[in-house]
């Protein structure tokens, strides 16, 4: 009798003991599921965030605000001096606007060709606080309007990351 | 109860492996990405050029048929425009090359460029022909 009821104490103890590590298994496991899917969520988004950054490397210099065209009809690709001179006053006028399609980025144009001094700011909407950012360049195509003539400068995309 | 344990703890580990692994090359595609605009985009914008008062399409359709530019033959004339704007543009090495239809009319090449992103082919129009735009650029 004595002996039947150490065993059955035993096997009690033993009993919470595996219930006790399972539990606290379960609850590293939430806890490491819980960080690994915050952390892919964060991931994602960042990649998301380069994705759209990238694309506006290939889509911004096409947007209508800029563009070249005649008339409202797109002819060379390229970027109109006049056109970015303009969009930079309507940028400031528009900001919240063109925050949230563009983002928290500034974006510059420097002739490189012909060799007589060109640089425009088309975008400035940077914070001051940025924990990461992220150059990227491209030539494009400027039509320099006051020479009536092609040229080629950099374009230089400046993104804000958290 | 301790192997399925341990069956648990391995399925766990083998799913992060697996998440791991499969999101491991992403940049350089990214990478690639951006070369590749860029590669385009420098193509682009020297096409629009002139020089000589004649297009850069133009002057690659005197080049075609052999004819002169500026005193000089188009094509040679054309080598030492484009190694000129490319100086200023493009910091590596690269080969342009225009081609009407299999062939080669005209090659530039600063230093050697074997491997390197490409443009992809680009078709210009000038009157009724074509030719096709060939830029690769070698990044050190």
């Amino acid at each position: 009798m004595q002996l039947f009821f150490k065993r059955g104490t035993l096997e009690t103890q033993q009993t919470i003991i595996i219930v006790f590590i399972i539990v606290v298994l379960i609850l590293l496991g939430m806890t490491v599921f819980y960080r690994y899917m915050n952390l892919s969520v964060k991931n994602e988004f960042n990649e998301y965030e380069k994705k759209s950054f990238d694309n506006l490397l290939l889509t911004f210099p096409m947007i209508p605000e800029i563009v070249c065209s005649s008339y409202g009809v797109k002819e060379n690709l390229c970027v109109d001096s006049i056109k970015i001179d303009s969009f930079y006053v309507l940028s400031e006028k528009e900001d919240n606007y063109y925050l949230s399609k563009l983002g928290a980025r500034n974006i510059t144009v420097t002739l490189l060709y012909p060799e007589y001094k060109g640089y425009w700011r088309i975008y400035d909407n940077i914070p001051n606080i940025c924990l990461s950012t992220l150059i990227k360049r491209t030539p494009v195509s400027v039509y320099i309007a006051d020479k009536d003539e092609y040229g080629i400068g950099e374009m230089v995309i400046q993104g804000c990351f958290d | 109860m301790g192997l399925l344990m341990v069956v648990i703890l391995i399925i766990i580990g083998a799913v992060f492996y697996l998440k791991y692994a499969v999101l491991s090359d992403k940049d350089e595609s990214f990478q690639s990405t951006e070369r590749e605009i860029q590669a385009v985009n420098s193509v682009k914008a020297l096409m629009n050029l002139e020089t000589c008062n004649v297009t850069i399409k133009k002057a690659i359709d005197m080049c075609s048929n052999q004819e002169d530019l500026c005193g000089e033959l188009s094509c040679d004339y054309l080598d030492d425009f484009i190694k000129n704007v490319y100086s200023k543009v493009i910091e590596d090495d690269y080969l342009f090359l225009v081609f009407e239809g299999n062939s080669e009319i005209l090659r530039v090449e600063q230093n050697k460029c074997e491997y390197g992103v490409s443009s992809g082919d680009q078709y210009i129009q000038e009157g009724s022909n074509y030719y096709i735009v060939r830029l690769k650029i070698c990044y050190r």
